[in-house]
C-alpha cells in the first residue's frame, strides 16, 4: 500500500461522507426550510468544534497502531476543566487560564503516554483506568457542580462569529485539523506516524523512536482534550465537570467513520472532520425535526456498521 | 502446547485473592458493620449481573474479541423478560427469554463482527448505538414497571437447599469452565487469541470458534439480564450503560488477557468481587460514593501497573488486537 | 416567535413563562415532612441521587437540607450519594448504606431511574418496615413497590396535568393573553398560580402517592 494510499484511508469513506451528508441536508430543507438559517449552521459548527478537537487527537492515537485508542479523552476534558476553574478560585490569575487549561489537558495525555509506552499496558486497558480516574476526579472534586467564574473577557471570543462561522471553529478547530494534515503529509513525523502504524516492528527496525512518537501522539490527544475543555469554557461560561461526558465512544465513533483504520496506520484528518460534520449535523436536523436525539445514536451506529462492511466486501482480502 | 497451558493459569489469581482477603481484613477492622452476613449477602448478590456479563467478556477477551455493546444486550433481553412476565408467562418460560433473545442478539454480533470481518470494538460500538435506539423504540418512551413477582420468586426458591439463582450461577460457571478447559472450543479459542493465523493454518475452525464465541456471550448477557428483572421488576431506558466497561475492567483484573489467549475464569469471579468489596466497604467506612470510579480506575492501573513493573506481563505492545496479518 | 419553557427551567435565556410543575422548595420539603411523619423527627435518613452534576435533583436535596436545618434539627441527613443513571448502582449504593447504617430509618431516591434500585435493596435486605423507602417517581413506577412496603410513599407532580397547563400556557401566549396571580384552567381540579415577578406558572404542591391512593392514578 503506498503512502498516498494510506493518507487517503478507505477509498469509500469521502465520497459517502459526502453523499450522505448531501442526504441529510437535502432531507431536513424537504422537511423543515426553516433549519437553514445562518443560527442552525453557527449551533451546528459550535457544537462540532468540541467533538472534532477531541476526534483528532483519537485520531492520531490510533494511528499510530499498536492496538492504540484513547477512552479518557472525554475524562481528560473534564478534568481540565475542573483543574483550572479550581485553580482560578485558589488564585491562580486568571490570564493564566488558557495555558494551563492546555497544559492541564497535555500532561493527563501524557501520562496515558508513558504508562502506554513505559509500562508496555495495552492502550484500550490504560486509558479506560484513566477514564475512570478523570472523569471521577472531575466530578468528585466538584460534588458535580457547575463552576463559575471564567473571566468575562474569554466569553466573547467563546461565543462570537464570523458571519455565521463560530470563533472557535476558525481560531482552533480548522488549524488544529490543517497542521494535523500538514503533519501527516509533508513531515517526518507523519511518516513516521503512519509507519509504526501500519508496520510497528518495521518502524523500529528502521530506527525510528516508537515510543518517543507514540507518547507524544497521546501527549497530543490530551492536548486536543485540554483545547476542547478551554472552547467549552468560554463558550458556556462556566465549568461543567461532566463536559466530556461520552466523547470517548462518540470521537471514536468519528474516527473510524472518517476513515481512520483502527489497526492503524490508515487514514487522514479530512474524512474524520468531514464525519464530525456529518454526526453533528444529523443530530441537529434531528432535533430541529423534533425527533429524539436517541435515533442519532442508532443511525449513527448503523451508519458504522454499513461503512465497514461496505469497504469490507468492496475491498480485496486483507 | 505445553506453554499455553502455563499461561493459561498466572499467577493473578493468587495475586488477587490475596488482594481480596486484604480488603476483607482491612474493612472489617475499619467498620463493624462490613462482616456481617447480611453484608456478605449484599456484596454477593450485587455481584451477579457483572459476573455473569463477566464470564462472557472473559470468553471474548480470550480469543481477542472484545464487546461493548453488553449492557445494551442485556437490556433488551430485559425488555422481552419483562414483556413476557407482563403477559402472564409461566416465570421459568418467561426467564429463558432472556438467554434466548441474548443468544439471537449473540448471532447479530457474530454476524457483523465474524462474518463481516469488521474489526470487534468498531463493530460492536456500532451495534451499542443501533442496540440502544433499539430500547428506546421497544420500550416507547416510557419504562416497563412493576412487572409482577413469579420469577423472583422462582429464583429465590430453595427446592434443595440452596437457591435456584446460586444453582443457575454456578452452572452458568461449570459450562463456561468445561468449555474452556475441557473442550477442543476451549484451546481452539485460546490459539485464535495467540494467534489467529497459525490457529487457521493448523485446522481450528476459526469462523466458527468465533462465532459460538460471540453467541456464548450474548447467552450470558440475556442470563444477566433474566436476574436483572427478577432483582428490579423494572426496565428503565438507561439500562446497562455503563456495564461493558466494567465489565471489561472486572475481567482485565481477573488477569485475561485483553491481547487474547490467556484467560481466567477464576480470576473474573475474583476481579468481579474485589470490585464490589472494595465499593461496598469504602461507602462503608464512609468514602463517598462519587470517588468510586476513581478506585475502579485506579485499581486496574495499580494492578497492572505493578504487574507490568515485576516484568509478568509480556511486552504485549504488538498485539491488540492480534489478527493484523501483512499482506 | 414565543419561547417558553416547562419541567426544567433556563431562567436566563429570555423565555416569556416558565411553566413548573411543583418549585424545587416544595418538592424537597413534602418529601422531608412526609419522611418525619412515618419515621418521627429524631432519625436518620439516607439520599441516593442520579447524576452528580444534574442541577435539579441537586436543587431538590439543597431543599431537603435547608428543611432538616429549619424545622428538624434532630433528623439525621446522611451525605447524599450518586449513583448515576442505573438501578443496579443505586441498589449496590443503597444496601451498602443500610450496612454501613444499622439504624437507618429511610433512603429517598433523588432521580426516578434510582427509586427503582432503592426499593429492591430494601426488599432484599428484609429491611421492610424497618426502612422507609421514597423517592420522586411516578405511581407506575413505584406501585409494586409501594404495595409491598418497600416505599412508604412517593412524592411527585401529575405529568398530564403538567402537560395540559403546558399546552394552555403556550395557547394563552399565543392569543397575547397574560396570566392572572390565579388562574382558573379547564381540566384542572385546582387553580394555578403566577409569580410575575420570577415569570413562573406554578402547577401547585406535589402530589404525595401511597400504597392506598396510588390505584387512582394511571401514569
Amino acid at each position: 500500500m503506498t503512502f498516498a494510499a494510506n493518507l487517503r484511508g478507505r477509498s469509500v469513506t469521502a465520497p459517502l461522507l459526502c453523499a450522505l451528508w448531501i442526504v441529510v441536508a437535502a432531507g431536513l430543507l424537504v422537511l423543515k426550510p426553516s433549519a437553514f438559517a445562518a443560527s442552525t449552521i453557527t449551533t451546528v459548527l459550535q457544537f462540532s468544534t468540541l467533538l472534532a478537537l477531541v476526534a483528532l487527537g483519537q485520531s492520531l492515537v490510533v494511528l499510530c497502531g499498536g492496538g492504540g485508542i484513547d477512552l479518557s479523552v472525554g475524562g481528560a476534558a473534564s478534568l481540565s476543566v475542573v483543574l483550572v476553574m479550581l485553580g482560578l478560585k485558589n488564585g491562580m490569575p486568571d490570564w493564566l487560564l488558557p495555558p494551563t487549561c492546555l497544559a492541564a489537558g497535555a500532561a493527563l495525555g501524557w501520562f496515558n503516554g508513558l504508562l502506554v509506552t513505559r509500562l508496555g499496558i495495552l492502550p484500550l486497558i490504560v486509558t479506560l483506568g484513566t477514564f475512570y480516574v478523570y472523569s471521577g476526579l472531575a466530578v468528585a472534586l466538584t460534588n458535580g457542580a457547575a463552576q463559575s467564574g471564567v473571566p468575562a473577557w474569554l466569553v466573547p471570543w467563546g461565543r462570537g462569529a464570523i458571519g455565521a462561522v463560530p470563533l472557535p471553529f476558525v481560531t482552533m478547530a480548522l488549524p488544529a485539523f490543517l497542521i494535523a494534515g500538514i503533519i501527516l503529509a509533508f513531515t517526518s513525523w507523519g511518516r513516521w506516524i503512519y509507519a509504526l502504524g501500519h508496520n510497528e516492528r518495521a518502524a523500529r527496525l528502521v530506527g525510528i523512536d516508537v515510543d518517543r512518537v507514540r507518547r507524544l501522539a497521546y501527549t497530543i490527544s490530551g492536548l486536543c482534550a485540554g483545547t476542547a475543555a478551554l472552547v467549552s469554557l468560554a463558550w458556556l461560561g462556566s465549568g461543567r465537570p461532566n463536559i466530556g461526558q461520552n466523547l470517548e465512544l462518540t470521537s471514536l465513533t468519528a474516527a473510524m467513520l472518517g476513515g481512520i483504520g483502527i489497526f492503524g496506520g490508515r487514514g487522514g484528518v479530512g474524512g474524520v472532520l468531514a464525519a464530525v460534520l456529518l454526526l453533528v449535523t444529523l443530530q441537529t436536523g434531528l432535533l430541529q425535526l423534533n425527533v429524539n436525539t436517541i435515533w442519532q445514536v442508532g443511525i449513527v451506529g448503523a451508519l458504522l456498521i454499513s461503512v465497514l462492511l461496505a469497504d469490507r466486501f468492496s475491498a480485496p482480502q486483507g | 502446547m505445553r506453554s499455553l497451558i502455563q499461561r493459561m493459569f498466572g499467577g493473578r489469581e493468587a495475586t488477587l485473592l490475596a488482594a481480596c482477603l486484604l480488603a476483607v481484613l482491612v474493612f472489617a477492622a475499619a467498620s463493624p458493620s462490613f462482616a456481617t452476613p447480611d453484608n456478605v449477602f449484599t456484596v454477593l448478590r450485587n455481584s451477579t449481573e457483572l459476573l455473569l456479563v463477566g464470564l462472557g467478556t472473559t470468553v471474548l477477551l480470550a480469543m481477542g474479541g472484545i464487546d461493548v455493546s453488553v449492557g445494551m444486550v442485556l437490556g433488551l433481553a430485559a425488555i422481552g423478560v419483562g414483556r413476557a412476565l407482563q403477559a402472564d408467562w409461566p416465570p421459568l418460560v418467561a426467564g429463558l427469554v432472556g438467554p434466548l433473545v441474548g443468544t439471537l442478539l449473540g448471532l447479530v454480533t457474530a454476524a457483523v463482527v465474524v462474518v463481516g470481518r469488521v474489526p470487534a470494538i468498531v463493530g460492536t460500538l456500532g451495534l451499542l448505538g443501533v442496540y440502544r435506539a433499539a430500547i428506546f423504540l421497544v420500550l416507547g418512551g416510557s419504562w416497563l414497571s412493576g412487572l409482577p413477582s413469579g420469577l423472583t420468586d422462582l429464583l429465590a426458591a430453595r427446592p434443595l437447599g440452596i437457591p435456584v439463582a446460586m444453582a443457575v450461577i454456578a452452572a452458568a460457571y461449570l459450562v463456561i469452565w468445561l468449555a474452556l478447559r475441557r473442550m477442543p472450543f476451549g484451546l481452539h479459542l485460546l490459539s485464535i487469541g495467540s494467534a489467529e493465523e497459525r490457529a487457521r493454518l493448523s485446522g481450528v475452525a476459526v469462523t466458527r470458534t468465533r462465532m459460538i464465541a460471540f453467541v456464548l456471550n450474548g447467552a450470558l448477557c440475556g442470563l444477566a439480564a433474566a436476574f436483572y428483572v427478577a432483582t428490579y421488576r423494572n426496565v428503565a431506558t438507561t439500562i446497562g450503560g455503563t456495564l461493558a466497561l466494567e465489565a471489561i475492567a472486572a475481567v482485565v483484573l481477573g488477569g485475561t488477557s485483553v491481547t487474547g489467549g490467556r484467560c481466567s475464569l477464576l480470576g473474573t469471579v475474583l476481579g468481579v468481587l474485589l470490585l464490589r468489596i472494595v465499593q461496598n466497604g469504602l461507602l462503608l467506612v464512609g468514602v463517598p460514593s462519587l470517588l468510586q470510579p476513581v478506585v475502579t480506575g485506579g485499581l486496574l492501573l495499580a494492578v497492572l501497573g505493578v504487574e507490568a513493573v515485576n516484568g509478568r506481563l509480556p511486552a504485549a505492545r504488538l498485539g491488540w488486537p492480534l489478527a493484523r496479518v501483512q499482506p | 416567535m414565543k419561547l417558553f419553557t416547562a419541567d426544567s427551567d433556563a431562567p436566563k435565556s429570555g423565555r416569556a413563562v416558565y411553566v413548573a410543575q411543583a418549585t424545587d422548595e416544595g418538592l424537597g420539603f413534602s418529601i422531608i415532612d412526609e419522611m418525619v411523619k412515618r419515621v418521627g423527627p429524631d432519625a436518620k435518613i439516607g439520599i441516593v441521587s442520579g447524576e452528580a452534576t444534574a442541577s435539579n435533583l441537586n436543587a431538590w436535596i439543597g431543599f431537603m437540607q435547608q428543611r432538616v436545618k429549619e424545622k428538624y434539627p434532630k433528623l439525621m441527613l446522611l451525605a447524599p450519594q450518586f449513583a448515576g443513571g442505573t438501578a443496579e448502582r443505586a441498589a449496590q449504593i443503597s444496601s451498602d448504606l443500610m450496612a454501613a447504617n444499622p439504624d437507618l430509618k429511610g433512603i429517598i431516591g433523588v432521580a426516578s431511574t434510582t427509586c427503582p434500585g432503592v426499593a429492591q435493596a430494601i426488599e432484599t435486605a428484609g429491611k421492610i418496615g424497618k426502612v422507609i423507602g421514597t423517592g420522586y417517581c411516578s405511581p407506575n413506577t413505584a406501585r409494586a413497590y409501594l404495595k409491598s412496603g418497600a416505599f412508604g410513599y412517593t412524592v411527585l407532580w401529575d405529568p398530564s396535568e403538567l402537560g395540559y397547563l403546558t399546552v394552555w400556557a403556550g395557547k394563552r401566549l399565543i392569543d397575547g393573553k397574560s396570566f392572572e396571580a390565579s388562574n382558573t384552567v379547564e381540566g384542572l381540579s385546582h387553580p394555578v398560580t403566577y409569580d410575575k415577578a420570577t415569570g413562573v406558572l406554578l402547577l401547585g404542591d406535589p402530589a404525595v402517592f401511597t400504597a392506598e391512593n396510588v390505584d387512582k392514578f394511571k401514569f
